[in-house]
């Protein structure tokens, strides 16, 4: 954990430290609304360093002599924008009683996918496959669909 | 365009990993094998190598990213004695991929009965 500390900690330094990727646009528009945007973007750099090679082997929960360990795909996607509206000009009356606007908004996701378990004993470690039928369902249904009506299309009348 | 060998150097261990960077690093797409902290259970040590791809973008306004890591391989290590590889097998993957070439053959097929 201490290792994800120190890359999340080189990426928020990198940021601040980015004239040419806009960090500073974001770290000043962050200080404008109170530093939310910049907690936000602090976040977001943490998820972005967790997520590594070391993501996809789950904790160990040891049972008797033996150990099992999940062994997942990891995949995560997240993003975020802000955006604000201009002042009216001089002489020229806000619309909407606003003389400017400023907002903006986030979101993200990600999933697991377990391949395998990995089971380590007194005798060695032991991968044991994972499968997912209920995958596998929703890709045999049509297949098996579409060999049921070749097979009724080939039949001779 | 810029190529970067081993771009994400924040990132721990890269295998062998590479970085495309478009736009002075507005937008980078990295891709590449990494290897995972060694981790100690039972007497053992497992490592695991993993395939990542990742897309990520910095704009003036917003930025986002989007990462896949998937394991291939683990390495278990004994406290005496060689380390093995073991690959990770996808069976769902791979299940999946058998499904869809059955489905293209049956497609194919489809069509040649209906020529003749």
């Amino acid at each position: 954990m201490a290792e994800l500390g120190e890359d999340a900690a080189a990426l928020e330094s990198t940021e601040a430290a980015g004239p040419g990727s806009g960090g500073g646009v974001l770290e000043s528009e962050a200080a404008g609304a109170g530093g939310g945007f910049g907690a936000l973007a602090r976040l977001l750099a943490r998820l972005d360093a967790a997520s590594s090679a070391d993501r996809t082997l789950g904790a160990a929960r040891t049972v008797g002599a033996r150990s099992v360990l999940p062994l997942a795909e990891v995949w995560y996607g997240h993003g975020f924008g802000l955006g604000g509206g201009e002042q009216p000009a001089e002489g020229e009356a806000p619309r909407g009683g606003a003389r400017a606007g400023y907002g903006g908004g986030g979101g993200g996701g990600g999933r697991v996918r377990p391949l395998a378990v990995v089971e380590v004993g007194p005798d060695g470690a032991r991968l044991h496959p994972v499968v997912d039928l209920a995958a596998l369902a929703l890709v045999l249904a049509p297949v098996a669909l579409v060999a049921a009506l070749h097979l009724l299309r080939g039949r001779p009348r | 365009m810029v190529y970067q060998r081993g771009g994400a150097a924040r990132r721990a261990r890269p295998a062998l990993a590479g970085g495309l960077a478009v736009g002075g690093g507005r937008l980078r797409l990295e891709c590449g094998l990494r290897r995972g902290a060694p981790r100690a259970v039972g007497g053992r040590t497992l490592t695991v190598l993993a395939w990542q791809v990742g897309l990520r973008w910095r704009g003036r306004r917003g930025a986002g990213a989007w990462e896949l890591t998937h394991p291939l391989a683990l390495r278990e290590e004994p406290a005496a004695g060689a380390a093995r590889w073991r690959p990770v097998p996808d069976l769902t993957l791979l299940a999946l991929v058998g499904a869809l070439a059955l489905l293209a053959w049956q497609w194919r097929g489809g069509g040649t009965a209906r020529e003749r």
